[in-house]
């Protein structure tokens, strides 16, 4: 980052921040730090890592998700913005990222989704009363995690018995993420997962199973206009599908158990009314908004009075958009039955996240499930709970529901 | 009352037809079915419409 660059970027009526994207805060940190900048401000440049703009409120938030040929996929984290992976439809625009879409919609379909709900109940109930009996557990990691993993290997086909290798390398890959300066475990990661894809495309490919309900045979029968997928994009694929529907679901799932644990009259809300669930997932992927993209400028292009550059980086943190109370009144209080919740939880735009369906899913059983069974429960333990940075979650999630 | 969903804002978010099913449809990639097109609401719904008018998060829906 050189003087004259910050100069240029000065020159603009722009504030200019230095705030990081990264680092371990008492949960709900992030969230108030990044109230704060929106209400000082509706546009930044950060020179933190490879400097980048921001975009703070839900307005211009939303046009920048819904201009896709201005604010390109090609890169979505900002302090990678030029990545050396090739996510599958995730860093691909126009028309190219419809068709992919298209070859992905039958697995994760709202009518997909819903033929799997009971295989998905099974896996939440099968988690908890694994640790009902011990009367407490981290359940970041021992109900979100779990619940999570299980029901994304049996949506890919993938086995059961893969599990801790996935959570391995996923950890691995968003520890790094966020950190501009090395991407080194976050590439053996990934080499990790795609030497695994490597095999199971080979396996499928000498042994197809259905395309309707082995995800792997459904790529490998599948085109991409009129050329079959090859090995490659397939690969591609599948590496994005794992960052995206593995952490997201664990992270979400785990602020709302924070969330509960730490709000009583909510909590008991949901207890007494249960048909309020669904509704308390749209209020905690608003009020917890976990996922911050960035987006390329592939023209020069001004906004909120900020002269992008084309190749400049801009976070688009949705937890800003969904905070702000231009839109959402009483916006920093966890409403459980809030109407008209038009959150940007999933962005807005063709790349509305394609896993929305079945992350809404996931989320309802497992609130469902757990306070069926754990109606009661505190933080265990004296330590503060901490998020993380980069795509946001909890680290750890003591629970204790013996000894109230 | 009078709704239309816009053809290209509409990205299959669902918000509208999971709260307000006797009002908006999806199609099976679970986008509007009723994308592109104005139609009619029957005054016994006009609330719920009116739910999952303000529950889209694109603006793709709009009260004529």
């Amino acid at each position: 980052m050189t003087t004259q660059d910050t100069d240029t970027k000065n020159a603009s009526r722009c504030p200019v921040t230095d705030w990081s994207v990264e680092g371990n805060k008492p949960a709900g940190e992030f969230y108030r730090e990044l109230d704060d900048l929106r209400e000082a401000s509706d546009a930044y440049w950060n020179t933190s890592g490879n400097g980048f703009w921001m975009l703070t409120r839900f307005e211009d938030m939303r046009d920048a998700y819904q201009n896709g040929k201005v604010f390109s996929s090609e890169s979505i984290i900002v302090n990678d913005p030029n990545p050396q992976y090739l996510w599958i439809p995730t860093l691909i625009d126009g028309p190219d990222h419809t068709k992919y879409r298209q070859i992905l919609n039958s697995y994760f379909s709202p009518a997909a989704v819903r033929e799997r709900e009971q295989i998905n109940r099974g896996f939440a109930v099968a988690a908890i009363e694994k640790v009902l009996d011990k009367g407490r557990c981290d359940a970041a990691k021992e109900f979100s995690a779990e619940f999570a993993v299980r029901v994304f290997l049996a949506m890919t086909g993938l086995p059961q018995e893969d599990m801790s290798d996935f959570v391995g390398w996923v950890d691995a890959i968003f520890a790094q993420m966020a950190n501009a300066d090395d991407h080194s475990e976050q590439l053996a990661a990934a080499a990790a997962i795609r030497t695994y894809f490597i095999d199971m495309i080979a396996a499928r490919r000498e042994s197809p199973r259905d395309a309707k309900t082995d995800f792997v045979s459904h790529l490998l029968q599948s085109s991409f206009y009129d050329t079959p997928l090859t090995d490659d994009q397939t690969l591609n694929i599948l590496e994005v599908l794992i960052l995206a529907g593995l952490d997201t679901v664990r992270a979400q799932l785990s602020y709302s158990l924070f969330h509960f644990a730490t709000h009583p009259k909510d909590r008991q809300r949901i207890i007494d009314e249960p048909d309020l669930i669904p509704s308390a997932v749209e209020e905690s992927l608003r009020y917890y908004s976990i996922v911050n993209p960035g987006r390329k400028l592939t023209e020069d292009f001004e906004i909120a009075g900020c002269p992008m550059k084309k190749g400049d980086m801009v976070l688009l943190d949705l937890a800003q958009a969904n905070r702000d109370p231009r839109v959402f009144s009483d916006a920093d209080v966890f409403v459980v039955d809030r109407p008209d919740n038009k959150h940007l939880a999933f962005a807005a735009g063709a790349h509305r996240c394609l896993g929305s369906h079945l992350a809404r899913q996931e989320l309802a059983i497992g609130l469902e499930e757990w306070h069926k069974r754990i109606p009661h429960y505190v933080i265990d333990g004296d330590e503060p709970v901490l998020e993380h940075g980069g795509m946001r979650g909890i680290i750890s999630l003591p629970l204790r529901w013996i000894d109230l | 009352m009078r709704i239309s969903v816009d053809q290209t804002l509409c990205s299959g978010h669902g918000r509208c037809y999971s709260l307000a099913p006797e009002v908006f449809f999806a199609d099976d990639d679970g986008f509007s079915l009723q994308r592109g097109e104005e139609f009619d609401v029957a005054p016994a719904n006009e609330s719920i419409a009116r739910a999952g008018v303000l529950a889209c998060p694109e603006g793709a829906i709009k009260i004529l």
